[in-house]
């Protein structure tokens, strides 16, 4: 792998591990509700995943994203929106996750380099810089599925929820 | 960077842009409020992500006491929330612990990056680079936070 893809790729292997252990436990209403204008759990989960099944499409894989529709960058949570389980959610991240993780060791230094077509906040405008931005991305809403968790009375102490992952 | 921390800065130069942006109007009250008896309020995760900085770069060099982290460090509960550092405060030591965090990164080698932390099971490098991760999860916290107090209606990443 290149040496400047390790970086994202440490952090894109730590939110596999926090995705799971941020929504275990959880009934459908939890997933469901929205607190105050916040979009929902499960909502944030499925804009995490459809982010990182458009990174490893562009990346090679190709194909179209599903979800997009739902999920994606600017379509804010609208009322009475059908959503996938999160069951659906999760085998679809894991999936992405997979191809993900078996794609970044082949992008070679010009691919990294290339320019972006599209802005995105504060990032620079290559692939590389693309995908460091898809690895902030991921834990600053995973983050945000842990402090909804909390404002819905279902926080969980952190070595409780990595016990309950790890016996998953 | 040649010793190829330069994505992990990108990274954090990242997460300083957010923050300065979740910074922006913060009354006291909202510093200290709750959505949980389980959630810290504002200001505790401004300093902690002040704290862990100077923590990690007490990694990359000399090993100093780390300012503030019997209210901000790791299992330190928000209790005690009168005697907590102001907001300004906080951020003249997080510029503090930026500063020298960067500095030390730019100047550590291959040898020292390689090594174990100390606290972890990872090397150093490894810790420099999942710091990151755990500035971007506080983050999208606080900014959960600010939209959830009516401080934003936007959140930064998401509209």
């Amino acid at each position: 792998m290149q040496i400047p893809l390790t970086s994202g790729a440490q952090l894109f292997r730590l939110s596999d591990f926090y995705m799971r252990q941020s929504v275990i436990g959880l009934g459908e209403a939890d997933l469901r509700a929205r607190v105050g204008k916040a979009n929902s759990i499960l909502w944030i989960a499925g804009h995490v995943t459809v982010g990182r099944r458009r990174l490893v499409n562009f990346i090679g894989a190709g194909g179209a994203v599903i979800w997009e529709r739902e999920f994606g960058k600017g379509s804010a949570e609208a009322m009475g929106l059908t959503m996938p389980s999160l069951e659906d959610v999760l085998a679809e991240w894991d999936r992405a996750s997979a191809e993900l993780h078996a794609r970044l060791p082949l992008l070679t230094e010009v691919e990294l380099e290339a320019k972006m077509t599209y802005e995105l906040p504060e990032s620079n405008q290559t692939v590389l810089g693309w995908i460091n931005y898809m690895a902030f991305h991921e834990a600053y809403h995973i983050g945000q599925i842990s402090q909804l968790r909390k404002a819905l009375g279902q926080g969980m102490a952190r070595r409780t929820a990595e016990r309950l992952a790890a016996a998953r | 960077m040649k010793n190829g921390l330069g994505t992990s800065l990108e990274l954090y130069e990242f997460s300083d842009g957010l923050r300065k942006k979740a910074m922006a109007g913060l009354s006291e009250e909202a510093l200290l409020n709750r959505t949980s008896p389980l959630s810290n309020p504002l200001i505790w995760m401004f300093g902690h992500i002040a704290v862990m900085r100077f923590r990690i770069g007490n990694g990359l060099g000399t090993e100093e006491k780390v300012p503030m982290e019997e209210f901000f460090g790791f299992r330190s509960k928000p209790e005690h929330t009168s005697s907590y550092p102001s907001l300004a405060e906080v951020d003249k030591f997080h510029k503090k612990a930026t500063k020298r965090l960067y500095a030390r990164m730019e100047a550590a080698t291959g040898k020292l990056l390689n090594k174990k932390s100390p606290r972890s099971k990872k090397t150093i490098r490894e810790a420099v680079n999942l710091l990151a991760h755990h500035e971007a999860m506080h983050l999208g916290q606080i900014l959960f936070l600010r939209k959830h107090f009516g401080l934003d209606s936007k959140d930064p990443l998401m509209d």
